[in-house]
């Protein structure tokens, strides 16, 4: 299914006589008047032998030189209403408009379908906004499954081209194709509808990245099939994949944006991927990873709920906390015991472990699993033991563990959600259920941070006691404003 | 903070310079008519040669175009601080016969002379560019060429984003060709943003007229983009945008969206108080709207009053699945999976299936033996062991279950859910066999699901693919599950549905739902009208 969709101009119906300077060139018969002759001689049988209408024809012949046939062909012509001055009246096309759709029918049935005449009653059609909103109205009518939309830009006042093309992409999207003629060539396709979407999707695609909706963001810029942004949308998508904890395909990604050749103005891009894959890369590691890169990805597990959170995707918020709960204090009992806890239930491991925590000085867990109970059982055991581990140790281990008490129930919120073995809906207001009364233990003063704020703050505690509190804005965030920057940056 | 300054953008046009009786100094047109001696260019470059020489010759011109934004700018109680004016010189051996004659670089000279000479309260400096394009006429390379030439301007750049003291930047569409004017109101729409405004100087009016076309164009561009976000599911990202447009007839489309994004986070009642409230605000809603939101209320509705977890509901009593909500419950989980997918979303993707997965084993032995399977969390847990075991055994038979599972006291975790559910297709219930195989496919991404929620794992389509295929092939069920890596997890997980008897449709209702809700963005301008 094809449409064409075309303002009827000045230039589109040239009559009989001819300009004596210029040959090649007819006078414009598409005011009223004329057209208005050539409508009365059609209406009494006459050919128009003597009409021209060059560039229809010439739409006419790209559309059978691409193989497309139409199946709708709708000619816009104006109509301005008696307010208008007479001046610009004489001068629409409605007429013509008519006159053009008989001939079309006519001549071009091999290639068109069906066509229809469409007054364009806008009150100015030089006023590029009464004609924008003009087609906003009309053109949703016209809407079909049609595959291909041609939208002819070259008759007409800037405004109702103007108009006719953005209402149009609106209506069929990425389906739509600008075409033009002028005088000496045959009708080709223009690039402007395209780069019209990159010019209008580009600051709302910068908002996006801005806000880190990077999945969002990198299908759209994709949409764009432009390799300028290629560099661009393959970090988008790293970030992405990193927020998916999927650091290696992260680091190919970065790595495949670096090879691209990075376009004129982007040296913030190419700082921006470089900075990109230091920080991925920071995070790598199979387990056991050091000290240093676990506490990092706590960190990156931090910033990266804080982001679900700003996205309103709570369940992954609640998921990404209880998961540093349960991490931070393991990470601060394998800084205490000097050993680390094992990932599987390996029994040689295990009972490594187990030998560790008594060399430590520390209860062996009893074979009970090596979950965050028993990770808090430990801590605990640390805090009340201050002549071996000392007071900075020890005051460390009763910080996280009064903060993590405070928290118990954030665990239960995960694990009744779809995440856990539940489908309970997890929202702001239900996390603060759940917290608040803990929360009020460890923030007891009134405006001290409840819910989703009291969990950030309280788990910002527990990374502090672990080794590493996060501060300043959310590197996603800053990655996404950077991106978003050099997205408004790249030339054309 | 300091008023705002006016910036003022125009190309130039033939007619932009005249007599000051009113006069064009050159025939519309006359270069192509084939006038080679008497055109825009020579006439104009005589002008500026006889104004340099004479400043007094400046009474004899007029700028009537450029005046008229003059008188609206000096009507506001503004001036303009500076004129960018964009002006044609085509190499006379490439332009289109006759352009070249057109060509209006003296008159941006002139202009550039004239204006602050004329008008000095009105205009405080003025540039003149030429415009480096192939081909004037075309839009497409007028656009690129405006936006370029912002970019490269630190000028512009830098009241743009001076925040200190706002600047607005005023084009005026009224002067050079229909391509020029497509190309400067885009590419200033685009880069300016907010500050822009167009001005039409048009020939019936003493002034020019500022046009909304700026603020149009911005919100009318950002149809497509939400369309977009809408039919791939991004309800949140939609909803935001339809928000900041702060506009009656789309707003509830904005309510609508969010109260989806509340649904596939099994927050129905959210969901429904706000689509209630997105309604009432609105008032007057547009049918084809309507009809949508009414469809979403209806899903949210039946789902809140079946509630599988309503919160009114004992916590001991959370996990029970009812069967009328089942079907409806699990469709859920799977498409909201469905769409974790198409976005890329895998790590979310892998804690949905594995609770649909867990969910129906427990559903499907639930309602088959008619037990309680769900051994965790508060009540006696040993007594809804030993019923279960005692129950799988009088179904299955002893035999047929092996030594590490007789005894009573073991819990029903999902390696036990398999085994029971495989032992029971082996006693004759084809569909039992069926779902087990399938089971124990999507099993394959149970370790790295925990490992994510424990752990840092990372979750990729590699990972689940080497987890998923070998499953797949071993079972022999690879001729019918296609796809490979989260689509083929998927295909195992409809299996499994099937094998319950609630195999989900062919479209996602979700992805449905942005259809609709897409389709009735675009009609609710056309709906204005009805």
């Amino acid at each position: 299914m094809a449409i064409l969709l075309l303002n009827v101009g000045s230039q589109d119906l040239l009559g009989p006589e001819r300009d004596a300077r210029d040959p090649l060139k007819g006078a414009s018969s598409s005011g009223r008047i004329h057209a208005q002759t050539h409508f009365d001689r059609l209406d009494r049988g006459e050919p128009l032998d003597d009409v021209e209408w060059p560039l229809v024809s010439k739409y006419l012949a790209f559309t059978r030189s691409e193989g497309i046939h139409l199946d709708r062909l709708i000619l816009f012509g104006t109509d301005q209403p008696g307010t208008v001055v007479e001046q610009f009246r004489k001068g629409d096309t409605i007429i013509a408009a008519e006159v053009l759709r008989r001939l079309i029918l006519t001549h071009g049935r091999d290639v068109v379908g069906d066509a229809t005449v469409v007054a364009v009653n806008v009150d100015g059609a030089d006023r590029h906004d009464r004609c924008l909103d003009f087609f906003r109205r009309e053109l949703p009518k016209w809407r079909g499954d049609d595959d291909r939309v041609l939208v002819a830009v070259t008759g007409g006042t800037p405004g109702v081209n103007l108009g006719l093309l953005l209402a149009a992409q609106a209506t069929w999207g990425d389906r739509v194709e600008a075409i033009g003629a002028n005088p000496s060539d045959p009708a080709f396709a223009l690039d402007v509808a395209r780069q019209m979407r990159v010019a209008f999707q580009r600051q709302p695609v910068a908002d996006l990245l801005a806000r880190g909706q990077f999945a969002t963001a990198a299908e759209i810029v994709r949409s764009w099939h432009d390799d300028r942004f290629e560099p661009l949308a393959l970090a988008t998508e790293a970030i992405r994949l990193w927020l998916d904890q999927a650091h290696n395909d992260a680091h190919t990604k970065v790595n495949t944006a670096m090879t691209h050749e990075a376009p004129g103005a982007a040296l913030d891009l190419s700082n921006l991927l470089q900075d990109l894959r230091r920080d991925i890369q920071a995070l790598e590691g199979e387990a056991p990873v050091s000290r240093e890169t676990e506490l990092r990805r706590l960190k990156d597990v931090f910033w990266n709920a804080d982001l679900c959170f700003r996205q309103e995707r709570h369940v992954d918020f609640v998921a990404r906390m209880a998961l540093i709960l349960e991490r931070a204090i393991r990470c601060f009992i394998e800084e205490v015991i000097g050993h680390p806890v094992p990932e599987s239930n390996n029994p040689r491991k295990r009972e490594d472990f187990e030998v560790a925590l008594e060399a430590g000085g520390l209860s062996r867990t009893e074979g009970r699993g090596l979950d965050y109970v028993a990770f808090v059982k430990i801590a605990k055991d640390v805090a009340s033991n201050t002549g071996r581990f000392g007071a900075d140790v020890t005051a460390r281990a009763t910080h996280i563990t009064k903060h993590a008490d405070a928290l118990d129930k954030l665990r239960q919120l995960r694990n009744e959600s779809v995440v856990g073995h539940r489908l309970e809906a997890v929202t702001p207001k239900r996390v603060a259920e759940y917290v608040d009364a803990g929360l009020q233990r460890v923030f007891p003063n009134d405006g001290d941070p409840r819910g989703v704020d009291g969990v950030q703050a309280a788990i910002r505690a527990i990374l502090g006691g672990a080794g590493d509190q996060p501060t300043g804005p959310n590197p996603f965030l800053t990655y996404g404003e950077r991106l978003s920057r050099a997205l408004l940056d790249i030339p054309l | 903070m300091s008023p705002p300054r006016t910036i003022l953008l125009a190309n130039v046009g033939t007619r932009d310079v005249q007599s000051a009786d009113g006069k064009a100094l050159v025939p519309r047109d006359a270069a192509s008519h084939g006038n080679t001696t008497d055109t825009v260019r020579n006439v104009t470059l005589r002008y500026l040669e006889d104004y340099q020489a004479d400043p007094e010759i400046r009474e004899l011109i007029t700028a009537p175009i450029i005046g008229k934004v003059l008188k609206t700018v000096g009507a506001q109680g503004g001036m303009i601080a500076h004129a960018s004016l964009f002006y044609t010189d085509q190499d006379e051996n490439t332009a289109t016969p006759g352009h070249y004659g057109n060509d209006t670089v003296h008159v941006a000279a002139i202009l550039e002379k004239w204006l602050p000479q004329m008008h000095p309260d009105m205009v405080g400096s003025v540039s003149t560019h030429r415009i480096s394009a192939t081909d004037i006429a075309l839009s497409d390379q007028m656009y690129a060429y405006f936006r370029n030439a912002f970019l490269r301007d630190d000028r512009l750049r830098g009241m743009r984003d001076d925040l200190s003291r706002p600047t607005r930047f005023v084009v005026s569409c009224a002067s050079g060709t229909t391509g020029a004017n497509v190309g400067l109101i885009l590419a200033a729409t685009e880069f300016f943003g907010e500050g822009v405004v167009i001005m039409h100087p048009s020939e019936n009016q003493p002034q020019a007229v500022p046009m909304q076309i700026a603020s149009m164009l911005r919100r009318q561009a950002l149809r497509l983009p939400v369309q977009n976000l809408l039919r791939q599911g991004y309800f949140a990202a939609a909803a935001t945008v339809i928000d900041s447009w702060n506009e009656p007839a789309t707003a509830p489309l904005g309510g609508a969206s969010r109260a989806i994004q509340r649904w596939l986070d099994f927050d129905d009642h959210t969901g429904l108080s706000i689509l209630t409230g997105t309604v009432q605000q609105a008032g007057n809603v547009a049918p084809r709207v309507r009809t949508v939101i009414d469809k979403i209320a209806k899903e949210l509705g039946e789902r809140t009053s079946t509630a599988l977890i309503g919160a009114d509901r004992p916590v001991a009593d959370r996990h029970n699945v009812r069967p009328e909500s089942a079907k409806r419950r699990f469709t859920d989980l799977y498409w909201s999976a469905d769409l974790c997918v198409s976005q890329n979303r895998l790590f979310d993707l892998i804690t949905r299936v594995h609770r649909l997965h867990e969910a129906i084993l427990r559903w499907k032995l639930r309602t088959l033996l008619r037990v309680k399977t769900d051994d965790i969390g508060t009540g006696d847990k040993l007594a809804t062991r030993r019923t279960f075991w005692e129950k799988a055994r009088a179904k299955i038979g002893t035999g047929a279950l092996p030594s590490t599972v007789l005894d009573q006291d073991r819990s029903i975790d999902i390696d036990a859910l398999i085994l029971v559910i495989d032992r029971l297709g082996a006693s004759g219930l084809d569909q039992m066999t069926s779902l087990a195989k399938h089971a124990r496919c999507v099993d394959a991404v149970r370790n790295l699901r925990n490992k994510n929620i424990h752990g840092f794992e990372g979750v990729s389509e590699d990972e689940i693919e080497k987890l998923v295929a070998p499953k797949i092939k071993g079972l022999n069920l690879a001729d019918t599950i296609g796809g490979s890596g989260s689509r083929a997890l998927m295909g195992c997980l409809r299996g499994m549905l099937a094998a319950i008897d609630m195999a989900p449709n062919e479209k996602n209702p979700f992805i449905d739902l942005g259809d609709r809700l897409a389709d009735a963005l675009i009609a609710v301008d056309a709906l204005e009208n009805a």
